[in-house]
């Protein structure tokens, strides 16, 4: 790569200048291995689960006619505003609260858990970066599941079901913000005789804020997409709204529940990034 | 004597990585330091210079115990202070202060804040936590900011500061502490030549004034000569030369920096005119090299 | 009131509040946005709680019930009887499995590759500001439109099967992909596009000596992010794409079988799996990138 070239110490760029053609040909080689590796991966994969790269790409141009048909509200779909629009609310709502209720564990958690401002005891950091790990990676619908099958189907089971899966997920990018800040403010403070929480709250969540409310924000953006799929199965938010019109072919209210979906996540995401970008 | 430092030793294999996350450069060697002992009476200005990876950065740390030592004992105002536990090692670090290179500042809060964190170490969990101090301590700590020429920066964010004025913070962070030791661990590296005058001279100036024992870890040999009452020169994590900046001559210079050619590469020393501009790898290989002190 | 001796000019920067305390921030240039976002969030969060629909259920009741649940499905997984019911075999969780990470594995190819264009159409030093726009809008657009969503409507669209389920990930996919790529992209020196431009070099030898060299590492690193991504939506489309896979399982054990024993012996599957792909993708990047 020609960006790491600089980098080299004199002697070592002039001894690739001598071999600069086998090096070159190295690269070009690698780069072929790497692209005949990924074609056959692809048919491989395509074998296992049955599926025509030929078929897909060819009825996406008719799927958006299709789209593009059907989906187009109508004067009869804006009857179903109103609930549309409740429904979007609640599902946004339902992702602010588990967000923050998410993030409340997870700073606790993260704090301990990293490398910079963390307890000393390795053990219990490690613990700490599996149970995030577990969280993280257990799949939204077993949560969902395990869950309808106790607080039956309502809208707590559906923000449950979201701030379990958002709580892994938080308290890992957490955990990367700590272990990123700098280390040197950490240690003048440990000089200067502080203990241990005054680290933390003098030192280590100034120094993390920026980031965690940053990561907060992104949360609550992915999250209402996340609440669709859950909605779908505890029955609530736009998920079940989506679900309700399209199963029975009202496809002009589905399509309005897209475009409100649209606006609300592209109004979030302006929103946020304004606060974000005063936050630095 | 209020410091007294005898057979010190680091070994960063017997310590199995304790001392890991202050990530010096010395980290690399695992035998950091060796032996090295020494004194320092109160309000002494004492230099410590040698080439990069000689362990000055760890015997700094070693002192406030920042880094663990594997071996010898710290003796500070007459009490043993090697194997301190946690609650009275803070007690030990709130009168032994320490500025650095980066100058370490909590870069969000403002400079007031950060000469604040120097009383840390004298307030409670809650209070220390909530940043609470007393306006006692406020008072002062602007009288502080006044003193070090950035009393009109108070309320500057750490990061709008230039390197100079971040490390003057730095200096008003420890005297808040009301130290009997400083250490200081390269305070003027990263900044240029006019700042690094005034960084010296500020910390020459205060501590004299307040009869504090200042330890600094220095590549710049001038500055070393110029400000210091006793010099230390550490090599390879032993003790090369102790004395006063008269005995050190150009030949002494040379000794402590002499080194495998790796080491003369990195030094990036301004050698002072009495020494002759840096030798050439190897030029003094024949020459046998003194190992510990004169 | 505490009295100071201060130069002029410090005193006249000192700021005391209404009752005379000394402040430690000035009353003016305060960055509040931090406070500011976490109580309108907070502020929202208790709005939620106050609203929210819980049911008829008794809380505690269910909170002890879902706990037990969540033992049974992590400490007692098991296909076989007692506890299992005997519905799946492992072959059917495995060849499911392998059906999942097939179809994240060509969902993560086909957004790559596709992004990869879309990303140098986006970037605004390589294209012009209105095509730059005007794909940085539709792809906002496509992003912020739910994965399951598009699943859905592609299932009706072009019917049940791997089809949709690929297609339906890979819309959100190629959108994450493209706002990472071009961001990329757009973090090139300009002197160097510069320069080759001066040298006569069409549009693609520019991208390929000098765009892809200079941030294939950071491609490559989203790409495998995404990956992880992309498996955990391919998951939880399963259930709906009608392509089988694990997701589908889970949900036939979950919502059909109600057998938590079996849920527990698919999650622990999607948990292995997601270990070992995070692993595969860090040592991939550590072997690829970092030797560079």
């Amino acid at each position: 790569m020609s960006a790491a070239a600089p980098a080299a110490p004199a002697a070592v760029t002039d001894r690739a200048r001598a071999v600069d053609l086998t090096w070159f040909r190295k690269r070009q080689l690698r780069a072929l291995m790497g692209v005949v590796a990924v074609v056959v991966a692809f048919q491989l994969c395509s074998m296992v689960c049955n599926f025509s790269l030929t078929y897909a790409l060819g009825s996406v141009p008719a799927a958006f006619v299709w789209m593009f048909q059907n989906f187009i509200p109508t004067a009869e779909s804006l009857a179903n505003f109103p609930l549309v629009i409740t429904q979007t609310v609640s599902t946004a709502l339902d992702s602010v609260a588990a967000t923050v209720i998410a993030a409340v564990a997870g700073i606790v958690l993260s704090v301990l858990g990293s490398s910079t401002i963390g307890v000393s005891w390795a053990p219990v950091r490690a613990v700490i970066r599996a149970i995030a790990s577990v969280f993280r990676n257990i799949p939204m619908i077993a949560w969902a599941l395990l869950l309808l099958l106790s607080f039956k189907q309502n809208e707590f089971t559906g923000f449950l079901a979201l701030f379990l899966t958002t709580f892994g997920q938080l308290t890992r990018f957490f955990l990367d913000t700590f272990d990123e800040i700098p280390t040197g403010p950490v240690e003048a403070l440990k000089s200067c005789g502080a203990g241990y929480w005054q680290i933390v709250f003098q030192a280590g969540l100034p120094l993390a804020v920026a980031d965690l409310m940053s990561w907060m924000l992104y949360m609550v953006e992915t999250n209402i997409r996340s609440a669709t799929l859950i909605g779908l199965l505890t029955g609530t938010g736009i998920g079940f709204v989506f679900n309700l019109y399209y199963t029975s072919f009202r496809y002009d209210t589905a399509g309005l529940v897209i475009i409100v979906t649209i606006v609300f996540v592209l109004v979030i995401e302006a929103v946020s990034n304004v606060a974000r970008r005063s936050m630095i | 004597m209020l410091l007294e430092v005898s057979d010190l030793g680091k070994n960063y294999d017997a310590s199995r990585r304790r001392g890991k996350a202050s990530g010096n450069a010395a980290a690399v060697t695992p035998r950091a330091l060796t032996d090295v002992s020494f004194t320092a009476g109160q309000g002494e200005f004492i230099t410590v210079i040698g080439p990069s990876g000689a362990g000055k950065s760890t015997l700094l740390r070693c002192l406030n115990r920042l880094i663990e030592p594997t071996d010898g004992t710290i003796t500070f105002d007459g009490r043993d202070i090697t194997h301190l536990p946690g609650g009275r090692l803070r007690e030990v670090r709130r009168e032994i202060a320490m500025i650095f290179q980066n100058y370490n500042l909590v870069y969000r809060l403002t400079a007031i804040q950060n000469v604040l964190h120097g009383r840390l170490g004298y307030k409670n969990a809650l209070a220390g936590s909530l940043g609470l101090y007393t306006e006692d301590e406020k008072a002062r700590a602007f009288e502080l900011l006044d003193e070090v020429g950035l009393g009109e920066f108070a309320y500057r964010r750490a990061d709008q500061l230039s390197g100079g004025q971040k490390q003057r913070v730095g200096i008003a962070r420890s005297l808040m502490q009301d130290p009997k030791v400083m250490l200081c661990d390269e305070p003027i590296a990263s900044l240029d030549p006019k700042s690094s005058r005034m960084v010296m001279e500020t910390l020459r100036r205060l501590t004299r004034e307040r009869g504090i024992t200042c330890i600094v870890n220095l590549h710049q040999v001038d500055f070393a000569l110029g400000f210091s009452d006793r010099i230390i020169g550490l090599r390879a994590g032993e003790k090369v030369f102790e004395g006063a900046p008269e005995e050190a001559t150009s030949a002494v210079i040379r000794r402590i920096y002499e080194g495998d050619a790796e080491v003369m590469v990195d030094v990036p020393v301004e050698v002072p005119e009495a020494a002759p501009a840096a030798p050439a790898p190897g030029a003094f290989a024949a020459e046998p090299v003194a190992g510990g002190a004169q | 009131m505490t009295s100071v001796s201060l130069s002029e000019r410090t005193a006249a920067t000192l700021e005391r509040d209404f009752a005379g305390r000394i402040r430690l921030t000035a009353r003016a240039g305060r960055n509040m946005s931090v406070q500011l976002t976490l109580i309108v969030l907070v502020v929202l969060t208790f709005v939620t709680f106050a609203r929210m629909g819980y049911g008829t259920v008794d809380l505690m009741e269910a909170a002890r019930q879902a706990l037990s649940d969540f033992g049974a499905m992590m400490l007692q997984p098991a296909l076989d009887p007692p506890l299992g019911a005997g519905h799946f075999t492992w072959a059917t969780v495995a060849e499911s499995m392998l059906i999942t990470i097939a179809v994240t594995a060509l969902c993560t190819v086909i957004s790559a590759i596709v992004s990869f264009f879309l990303a140098l159409a986006a970037s605004e030093n390589l294209s012009s500001s209105a095509v730059s726009n005007a794909v940085k809008g539709i792809v906002a657009i496509i992003r912020s439109i739910p994965t399951i969503l598009w699943v859905l409507v592609f299932t009706v669209a072009i019917g049940l099967g791997s089809e949709a389920a690929v297609l339906g990930i890979s819309f959100h996919s190629i959108a994450y992909l493209t706002k990472s790529y071009s961001e990329s992209f757009e973090e090139i020196d300009e002197g160097v596009i510069e320069a080759l431009r001066a040298s006569g070099a069409s549009f693609w030898q520019i991208v390929f000596q000098a765009i892809v060299p200079a941030t294939i590492t950071k491609l490559l690193s989203w790409t495998f992010i995404r990956l992880e991504i992309n498996f955990t939506n391919a998951v939880a489309v399963g259930a709906f794409a009608g392509a089988g896979g694990i997701g589908f399982q889970l949900y036939q054990a979950g919502s059909r079988y109600y057998n938590l024993h079996e849920v527990g012996v698919i999650v622990y599957a999607c948990l292995i799996a997601a270990f070992v792909l995070e692993y595969v993708s860090v040592q991939l990047r550590r072997r690829y990138i970092l030797q560079d």
